[in-house]
């Protein structure tokens, strides 16, 4: 087949029959259930726990039952599997109760009394370092040099956002031999692994991790199902039976991580119009742990520049410790929340400075060659002002639809970067990806990676770029869910990296494969990650090149505003998207519908609060997601620029289609109501604050 | 030990059963369900035996006569919402209450039932001075919404009584408006909702006004409504309503949004009839 082809995506049909297998359908012999036992407080100390008597058939596992470490390891360990003597946030896991029976679960959870000594909790992010996790920064030029500048010092808040998966939260644990083994719902099978490795001190082959039919994740199921594992792990060795953990909808929404709440502080310094400089600060709460929060961090600040080019620049993030959820993965990974910082004060500044927004930011806008913010170079063709043109052909930009029948309207543009792969040199340090093709003797072609399916369409992705590499029909590629026992560790399904990253090392191995295409017996290739010798980068200094590509958006959106009630309704969103050569049109177009209504409901109307240290919104009573009555008319246009170490010249897209769509809207809601705006969701009585303040 | 469950088949063998004993009724369930929620898998345990009715096709009857819609407590919200014969300002609120899928089971009985303060059949009824016939072995007994809903979640239904039918009188409109705003655009709980339903020939002849998921039952001021008619002074009728509002903040919205707004929208159409 051709790269070109128009395919039905592969997991369609076992997907809307109701064939599709997730995790709580699969059947465990002697399957047990746990439900988890949590703290009722925000920080205090366990002073006792007192476990109800006569119920034989029931077994608490706890911190007592930690075999190697008390870790969940991800990128440090300083979760623990169970609280043992103190505990950091409401929510958090104390025991896990395992049973067969739920209804007796439930019974004995009720008994249960857990007697604590609170301590003094902290809610907000606090300047205090002993309630700082890390702190980055970077500059460029010389920001103090600057003189005769107009200052323009804004800040802007961003919320939390809940992934929102169909399929919840879900684990199973059993103990096969010797070997422990997981399946379950998840993005990166071999975290899981490494989680397993350091909690149960396993060497990697007693451990195996199966991913199963996973029903969305977002960036949810990255490092949460570490946690699980580790739980789930410990509760089927000490019962030798499978034990199945399934979260509850409000459950999952209330306790498993969010995107991380950001207070943005932008300061510019404006010459004649120009942006000569800019001061940021950026500050997310990461809850009790670290877990993922400083990569989120370093992706926010490294960022923050958007797609523009600054002379002289400051840049600062911290990642604060409080008692409020702990927050982790959701695509974008601390670029949503830069971007709208980044490009609502673009656009107030050119209402400052009397400019149309669009010409402000092409002003701006960096070119091929020209040095980073960072101080790597862009190698890549980037054609902004193309897509700038194309935005404007599209849209009718500058005269634009105005008339709204009654209702306020308004235009707000986003121009916006996202960078493919793991941070700075991540995939080569970090990751180190390595992936396996293997023929066998009926000639079928087997993938063989850790990357997963999970709604993006990674299956029917990296399917065609192997069957297209090959050029062999799409049916004679197999790509099962990952096991551990089987593929090698190709990296998380994380970062807009699979297609780019993975899907590039298999069109590798394919070439190689190709030439033993026709020979009777197996055959494997494989083939392992190496950077292009062209990027260099400092990982202390956060200095050279970022990210391995960008891929880039340039947005328009179009709103009603009722100019009684303030509702918002996005009417158009305008979308020009370069992601190197699109790989299968149709799947690309799902992942900006996807993107932009996933923008939509952060920027519009998703706004979840949390009193102390409590998350309010955990239903889909009072947590709103768009529907489909919610989504606008959804306008698209490819900017074709190959990119030379893609797959066919695909760049990363997942996550490039959800990071501008929330400062498009708001901005295009300022725009209506003439008022500024620096705080999401936009929602109604928010907006009615504005105007009437 | 809990009695076990019961399916009658007929509403006097329901009757009979509710007098002899205590029964959660229970016919669409929307609302039931989500109430006993439970870990998905473990039982939903109702702390009543149920008495299941929402076979009994004598209580699904849409009829209507020269005086009135009597609507059977059973017909279902998609009955109404779909109903050709039925006259629009009856029509669409219904037709804004959660999904299709939720609609073709859950009751209009059952939404007055359960009088949650968000209940979208609520303000039209009100504003329609419609009556719900409640039933028991006794003999029968009609109300009006004002008397059937004391509070959020509480009715003035007996332990041995059903609601059989909802009694609207039929009156000519000559326009109406309906406004619901929820957190999005479909399949959401109310922030607020406003009817307004109108006879107007040469001069306003009819008027009334309903608020819905403002306060924690649905608000009509039946007065100020009269005095409003009469004088046409909107800002006399506004101040009333602001008066009556008892709002509170919660997840959904803020007071402020609430009564700013309800009063906003109820202002503009106001103008517009008073014209």
């Amino acid at each position: 087949m051709k790269i070109t082809d128009v395919v039905h995506r592969v997991d369609t049909q076992e997907k809307i029959k109701g064939t599709a297998q997730y995790i709580e359908d699969i059947h465990f012999e002697g399957l047990h259930y746990a439900r988890t036992l949590r703290s009722t407080i925000a920080r205090g100390r366990i002073l006792s726990v007192t476990y109800p008597e006569g119920y034989p058939s029931i077994t608490v596992v706890d911190a007592r039952d930690s075999i190697a470490r008390n870790e969940v390891s991800m990128i440090t360990a300083d979760m623990p599997i169970f609280a043992r003597d103190e505990v950091h946030y409401i929510g958090e896991p104390i025991a896990l109760v395992v049973g067969r029976d739920k209804d007796e679960i439930i019974a004995f959870m009720k008994e249960i009394d857990v007697v604590y000594e609170p301590m003094t909790p902290l809610f907000t992010c606090d300047d205090n370092e002993a309630n700082v996790f890390t702190r980055r920064h970077y500059s460029k030029g010389d920001l103090a040099s600057l003189e005769g500048c107009e200052v323009f010092e804004a800040h802007y808040k961003t919320p939390y956002q809940e992934q929102l998966y169909m399929e919840k939260q879900g684990i199973v644990a059993l103990v096969a031999g010797e070997t422990v083994e997981i399946y379950g719902s998840m993005q990166c099978p071999y975290y899981v692994v490494n989680a397993l490795k350091n909690a149960l001190g396993y060497p990697e082959e007693k451990i195996r991790v199966v991913q199963t039919v996973t029903g969305g994740a977002f960036g949810g199921k990255e490092d949460y199902p570490s946690i699980m594992a580790c739980q789930t792990a410990l509760a089927a060795l000490k019962i030798g039976a499978p034990v199945q953990l399934v979260y509850d909808r409000r459950e999952d929404i209330q306790f498993t991580t969010k995107r991380h709440p950001a207070f943005i502080t932008v300061t510019s310094y404006t010459r004649e119009g120009h942006v000569e400089g800019m001061k940021i600060a950026v500050k997310i709460d990461a809850g009790p742990y670290l877990g993922l929060s400083d990569v989120v961090l370093q992706r926010a600040i490294l960022t923050m520049t958007g797609a523009y080019q600054i002379p002289h620049l400051e840049v600062a993030g911290t990642v604060y410790k409080t008692n409020n959820i702990f927050n982790g993965a959701f695509r974008g990974f601390g670029g949503p929340q830069s971007l709208f910082a980044l490009e609502t004060h673009m656009s107030r500044l050119a209402k400052r400075l009397g400019k149309d927004p669009l010409t402000f930011r092409e002003e701006h806008f960096v070119h091929q060659g020209e040095l980073t913010s960072t101080g790597g170079r862009f190698h890549e063709a980037i054609h902004l002002e193309e897509m700038s043109r194309m935005l404007k052909e599209m849209s009718g930009y500058p005269e634009l639809d105005t008339e709204g029948h009654g209702r306020l309207v308004g235009h707000g543009v986003a121009v916006v970067p996202h960078g493919g792969g793991f941070t700075g040199d991540g995939e080569a340090e970090h990751i180190k990806a390595v992936v396996k093709l293997r023929k066998d003797t009926e000639q079928f072609i087997h993938i063989l990676v850790s990357n997963v399916e999970m709604g993006q369409g990674a299956l029917t992705a990296l399917s065609k770029i192997v069957a297209s590499a090959l050029d062999v029909p799409l049916e004679r590629i197999v790509y099962n869910n990952p096991d551990t026992r089987v593929v090698p560790d190709s990296g998380p399904t994380a970062a807009s990296r699979t297609t780019m990253v993975v899907g590039r090392l298999l069109y590798n191995a394919a070439l190689k494969m190709k030439e033993a295409l026709q020979e009777q017996e197996e055959v494997v290739v494989t083939e392992h990650y190496r950077q292009p010798d062209y990027l260099e980068w400092d990982q202390e200094q956060l200095k050279g090149n970022a990210y391995l590509s960008y891929s880039w958006a340039a947005l328009l959106a179009r709103v009603e505003v009722d100019p009684v009630t303030y509702e918002v309704t996005c009417t158009d969103l305008y979308g020009v998207y370069d992601v190197g050569m699109p790989i299968d049109e149709k799947m690309l177009l799902g992942q900006v519908h996807g993107g932009v209504v996933q923008g939509l409901g952060y920027g519009m109307m998703e706004y979840m609060d949390s009193k102390d240290g409590l998350i309010q919104h955990n239903s889909f009573s009072s947590y709103a997601v768009p529907t489909t009555m919610d989504i606008p008319q959804i306008h698209t246009r490819w900017l074709i620029n190959p990119y030379i170490e893609g797959p066919f010249g695909a760049k990363a897209a997942g996550e490039l289609t959800l990071v501008g769509v929330a400062p498009a809207i708001a901005t295009a809601v300022a725009d209506a109501l003439d008022r500024e705006i620096s705080e999401i969701p936009v929602l109604p009585e928010n907006l009615l604050k504005v105007v009437t303040s | 030990m809990i009695p076990a469950h019961i399916r009658p088949e007929s509403l006097e063998e329901l009757l009979t059963a509710l007098d002899t004993a205590s029964y959660t009724i229970f016919a669409g369930g929307t609302d039931l369900l989500i109430r006993k929620r439970q870990w998905q898998g473990a039982e939903r345990r109702f702390e009543e035996p149920l008495a299941f009715i929402n076979h009994l096709e004598e209580l699904k009857e849409v009829v209507i006569t020269q005086d009135h819609f009597l609507i059977g407590a059973l017909a279902t919200q998609e009955d109404i919402a779909s109903n050709e014969a039925l006259p629009d300002y009856l029509r669409e609120p219904y037709r804004q209450m959660a999904t299709l899928a939720i609609r073709n089971i859950a009751t209009v009985g059952g939404n007055l039932i359960n009088a949650a303060s968000v209940g979208d059949s609520l303000p039209v009824l009100l504003a329609l001075d419609a009556r719900v016939i409640l039933k028991s072995v006794a003999g029968e007994r009609s109300l009006t919404l004002d008397e059937l809903i004391v509070d959020k979640y509480r009715t003035a239904i007996k332990k041995n009584e059903v609601l059989t039918q909802v009694i609207i009188p039929r009156r000519h409109f000559s326009g109406y408006y309906y406004k619901k705003i929820g957190q999005r655009k479909a399949s959401i709980l109310s922030k607020l909702s406003v009817i307004l339903l109108y006879r107007k020939n040469k001069n306003l002849e009819d008027l009334r006004i309903a608020v819905g998921a403002v306060n924690s039952r649905p608000l009509r001021l039946k007065e100020a409504e009269r005095t409003l008619l009469e004088t046409g002074c909107i800002d006399a009728y506004l101040k009333a309503l602001l008066e009556s509002f008892h709002s509170e903040d919660d997840k959904r919205s803020t007071r402020e949004y609430r009564e700013t707004v309800t009063l906003d929208i109820i202002r503009k159409q106001l103008e517009q009839l008073f014209s």
